[in-house]
């Protein structure tokens, strides 16, 4: 989704839906509003600035290829709204397939939204390797250190980045747990 | 994760002394252990003032410094020979008598019980109890702490003696449990918590976040102190623009990127500006100077 979005906003693609009418950008950030398929503007703010900068990111719970996913929820039937058939380049088909797992996801604010390599023109879908960091998106507060010793403990060897978006000034912050050396 | 990623910034000393070898030569732990030694030894009283926040202390010149090397306290202006008189913050205080051993303490010329020692700073300072914690915490690794409250935090970390090294942490202490009562803890909002940031950042501090926690226990005494345990955190900044090579550093808090940016294209331009100004002027006066 997100892919979709950032590409048309920068005019690179052109959402058709299934009566294949051009999907106006009103119509698009009205679907972000929503919060349609666990999409937040802030999520998307996120990704963007990240992409823009050429970081390679993606959904933490999506999986990068299709290749990936075996259950039986997939279907190839378009009867979502912003279906769209045509891909071009890298919004690829696999969008539309992806819809489906994440409708009425819900989304925890100290649960990892993406996962983020560096930019790497080797990067291949179909072997991503660890990512670099994980992002989780801030709520209105603060996280409390409890929260962040149990997103630490469950995620344990990936850096986590948090991002907070205010006023679409994305913020990336690291709550890194320390220990002072004892010094002589 | 332990902290030397970004590394103390040591101060230069005339003539290109060097302030980090003479920090190696002369550890802080031996610092204060002479200054233990030898306060106790003349079995001192420091005054607590009736508001019970500082005290005064009057020592001789050679334990002056000693306190002026370990960092404790502030020497106070007066004329009396021989003697050197210091005031101390409730948490130096309380430091020298509960955790060194090595000073009493009156009030009213009466000498104070440990309890009694403890009430008064309490009943002071609310908080008194986690910010003692965290500034023993800090001081039994040999830290240097100083009050933050001009930088906006509770207390600046030194390596070593301020003179020599810059500090490297802002210290905000936050106190989590139900027996610290409805204190107003700090960073709880984001506004704060940025501010925070902000603030450390434009003196070139990591933000350390020292969260001090208790089980069960009540803070109506010093015992409780052992039962408390602090957790350590850094807030930082990181910058997407900045790291996409590999093995990126992450930076001590920076400025919003569009402001350093600005920041910086304004100070190469003046730069320039300077250069060129200085130029012309100096055209101009060797020109003067010919005709």
């Amino acid at each position: 989704i997100k892919l979709r979005r950032f590409l048309a906003e920068r005019g690179a693609l052109v959402l058709l839906d299934d009566k294949d009418e051009t999907v106006g950008m009103e119509e698009i950030y009205g679907k972000i509003a929503r919060g349609s398929y666990g999409c937040s503007w802030d999520a998307f703010q996120a990704y963007r600035h990240l992409k823009l900068l050429g970081y390679i990111v993606g959904r933490y719970d999506v999986p990068w290829t299709m290749k990936q996913i075996r259950s039986g929820d997939v279907t190839n039937s378009p009867d979502s709204t912003d279906g769209s058939s045509q891909s071009f380049g890298k919004a690829n088909g696999a969008c539309n397939d992806i819809t489906k797992l994440l409708k009425g996801m819900r989304i925890d604010g100290m649960y990892p939204t993406f996962k983020v390599h560096l930019p790497n023109s080797k990067f291949k879908k179909s072997s991503p390797g660890v990512p670099s960091f994980l992002v989780c998106l801030l709520r209105d507060k603060p996280p409390p250190r409890d929260e962040l010793e149990m997103v630490e403990n469950k995620f344990g060897g990936i850096p986590l980045k948090f991002c907070q978006v205010d006023n679409g000034r994305v913020s990336f912050l690291s709550f890194d747990k320390v220990t002072l050396p004892s010094l002589p | 994760q332990l902290m030397d990623k970004a590394g103390p910034r040591w101060k230069k000393g005339k003539d290109g002394k060097d302030f980090a070898a003479l920090a190696a030569a002369h550890p802080m732990s031996s610092i204060v252990a002479e200054l233990q030694s030898s306060l106790k030894g003349s079995k001192l009283v420091a005054t607590l003032s009736n508001q019970g926040r500082d005290a005064t202390l009057g020592v001789n010149l050679q334990q002056a410094t000693l306190l002026n090397r370990a960092a404790f306290g502030r020497a106070l202006d007066n004329a009396e020979a021989g003697k050197q008189w210091f005031q101390l913050g409730a948490e130096e205080v309380f430091y020298l008598y509960h955790g060194l051993k090595c000073i009493s303490v009156s009030e009213s010329k009466k000498l104070l019980s440990e309890g009694e020692l403890w009430d008064h700073l309490c009943s002071a300072s609310e908080s008194f109890p986690e910010m003692y914690k965290a500034y023993s915490h800090l001081r039994s690794k040999n830290w240097v702490v100083r009050s933050g409250l001009q930088y906006g935090a509770d207390f600046v970390a030194y390596r070593h003696h301020p003179a020599l090294v810059h500090s490297e942490f802002a210290v905000v202490v936050v106190p989590e449990g139900v027996e610290f009562g409805g204190r107003c803890g700090r960073l709880k909002v984001w506004s704060d918590l940025l501010c925070a940031l902000r603030a450390s950042g434009s003196v070139a501090k990591t933000l350390l976040v020292l969260t001090v926690s208790s089980s069960i226990c009540e803070l109506s005494s010093p015992d409780c102190l052992e039962q408390l345990v602090v957790h350590e955190r850094t807030i930082t900044r990181w910058i997407a623009q900045q790291c996409r090579e590999q093995r990126c550093e992450p930076s001590r808090e920076e400025p919003n990127n569009e402001e350093q940016d600005h920041t910086r294209e304004t100070v190469v331009f003046n730069y320039w500006g300077v250069i060129l100004g200085f130029t012309v002027l100096s055209s101009l006066l060797v020109y003067k100077l010919r005709f």
